[in-house]
């Protein structure tokens, strides 16, 4: 769905389709739609994403994120709202190629229709292309000690892949990962318990991006890698996080 | 029949005899040539042809010197040691395996200076140590190797000391393999100082797995192609570490990375830029900043998870 111009409304309509049509298993598990668009910086280098979807406060929200080609750097992400979001982890081809970043942050501030997400970078090289999707969920802990591993891989195939620690059974945990393309992967598959986002492309094709979640209970693992199958091979950047869910806690702590 | 105690007897007094000659045979310092034999001495009239002849017959604490450029050979090293070149090259060509091999004493400290070591793409760790009191590094560089450049992994308390170190080329792309490893057994420690490293194209520049503590200092490592530091603790093996007046540059996914609650690193007066994500914390990590640093440049820059005051 490329979509050009600095500032990019998204259909939740078309969001939820992703949902319905792609990862019907996530439509379990999240708690908000998701949404999602591609467009370039402007002469200010920024990218603003307006919410069709209202995401409650006390909610996480999870975005990933997709930059290239192009030399950019400084990025951040923030709300008209002032929620502090957290970068994950990230993976940059060493060519600038495309790069595939992962954020997310509790929000303090409900956001509503409107409320605007905006991607900022402090310098870029040319011109450059960002596309985001974003999941809300009710239970994630997102946060600077709750991240359980983070890493990335890269590649140039149909088969994209990430390798996941720390996956233990033991806990209730989610694994994000986002996988940025230097070109159309097509569609794209998964095995059953991962749910997949996406791909999104910006206009002329690169960057796209596509947004993969496993989720796992107490007592039941997630698979040790996140596996993608997709129609066409294509440079790929990805990067995975695990993170605790707050369900992990509720027995003990919580009433 | 032979009498038998006259025997022992003639035994022991031709033992007795030849005690100063073994005695002899183990030089205080022996050399190398790249035109020597390893039947030879290893005089410096009449030098031996590789690291692992000379050895032999170098007495422990010891000095083995390079007269001459070549390549001479890969080695293992049991006892206290030095091995230097001054000015020429001595190089350590070797596929397969490891270069040089450290497995000493408890209280033994080795040296190597001046060398240069080359994996051709198939050999697995330029330097490996695995029991000493000190291994200290200077002046040497380190080429395609598909594990190590430097993988420390003492079984018991000991220090690392390098100083003017070049390591490129190392390990693949799966964040385990480093230039500089630092891993101690599991009744291990590690002591480290880093000066002026130089650290290119290596899937980890410092990979830093507990107990380790010290300083790494005056160094650049640039194109990880996952991460330029990263300190890996457990609960059992800390890693408490500052880095001063580095340069941590263009690594594929982080610059510096602190993972596990018991890890820290303090830095100041550095530079990290060009990675995709400078900062990092997980796990509890903390990663402790003067407020010196120059974090920028970086596709997204992360943040320090504290600061630390300047006396």
């Amino acid at each position: 769905m490329p979509v050009a111009g600095s500032r990019v409304r998204v259909l939740s309509a078309v969001a939820c389709g992703w949902l319905l049509a792609c990862a019907p298993a996530l439509a379990q598990q999240v708690v908000t739609p998701g949404f999602g668009g591609c467009g370039s910086f402007d002469a200010e280098r920024r990218l603003e994403f307006s919410l069709a979807t209202p995401v409650s406060a006390g909610q996480t929200l999870s975005l990933a994120v997709a930059v290239g080609p192009g030399l950019a750097s400084g990025l951040s992400l923030g709300d008209s709202r002032g929620n502090v979001y957290l970068p994950l982890a990230a993976s940059r081809a060493r060519e600038h190629g495309a790069a595939a970043l992962l954020w997310g942050g509790r929000l303090q501030q409900g956001l509503g229709v409107g409320d605007r997400l905006q991607l900022r970078l402090d310098s870029l090289a040319s011109d450059a292309r960002a596309c985001v999707l974003a999941l809300g969920y009710g239970d994630l802990l997102i946060e600077p000690r709750a991240l359980r591993s983070a890493n990335a891989a890269r590649g140039q195939n149909a088969q994209p892949s990430l390798g996941l620690l720390n996956t233990t059974p033991a806990v209730a945990q989610a694994a994000l990962a986002v996988f940025a393309f230097e070109s159309s992967p097509g569609a794209l598959t998964a095995a059953a318990d991962l749910a997949v986002l996406g791909p999104i492309c910006a206009s002329g094709g690169t960057p796209c991006l596509a947004l993969a979640h496993a989720q796992g209970d107490s007592g039941s693992a997630i698979a040790p890698s996140l596996v993608l199958t997709a129609a066409q091979a294509a440079g790929w950047q990805g990067a995975a996080v695990v993170l605790p869910r707050a369900s992990l806690f509720r027995d003990g702590f919580e009433p | 029949m032979r009498h038998p105690i006259r025997s022992a007897v003639v035994l022991g007094l031709l033992l007795l005899c030849l005690l100063p000659v073994l005695a002899q045979a183990q030089a205080t310092r022996t050399w190398v040539s790249g035109v020597g034999d390893d039947a030879n001495p290893c005089s410096r009239t009449a030098p031996c042809r590789t690291f692992a002849g000379a050895i032999s017959k170098t007495a422990a604490g010891g000095l083995i010197s390079v007269l001459d450029p070549g390549a001479y050979g890969a080695v293992t090293i049991t006892k206290a040691m030095t091995i230097e070149s001054e000015g020429d090259i001595a190089g350590v060509l070797f596929s397969g395996t490891n270069g040089i091999v450290i497995n000493a004493g408890a209280n033994d400290v080795v040296s190597l200076r001046g060398l240069s070591l080359n994996g051709a793409g198939t050999g697995l760790s330029g330097v490996r140590f695995l029991a000493g009191k000190a291994l200290i590094i200077e002046d040497l560089s380190i080429e395609s190797m598909t594990t190590h450049g430097v993988d420390f992994q003492p079984a018991g308390p000991a220090s690392l000391v390098m100083r003017k170190v070049q390591i490129r080329s190392v390990g693949g792309t799966a964040g385990a393999d480093a230039a500089v490893h630092i891993k101690p057994g599991a009744a291990g420690s590690a002591a480290i100082q880093l000066e002026r490293l130089q650290i290119a194209q290596a899937e980890v520049g410092l990979l830093l797995q507990g107990p380790v503590s010290g300083d790494v200092r005056d160094s650049t490592i640039q194109g990880a192609t996952t991460y330029g530091v990263h300190a890996l603790a457990t609960p059992t093996a800390a890693v408490d570490l500052h880095i001063g007046n580095c340069s941590v540059i263009d690594s594929a996914e982080t610059g510096v990375r602190v993972e596990g609650g018991a890890g820290v690193l303090r830095l100041s007066g550095s530079t990290v830029t060009g990675n995709a994500l400078g900062l990092q914390s997980v796990a509890g990590g903390q990663l402790l900043s003067y407020g010196d640093n120059r974090v920028s440049g970086n596709l997204s820059n992360g943040a320090p998870t504290g600061t630390l005051g300047r006396l």
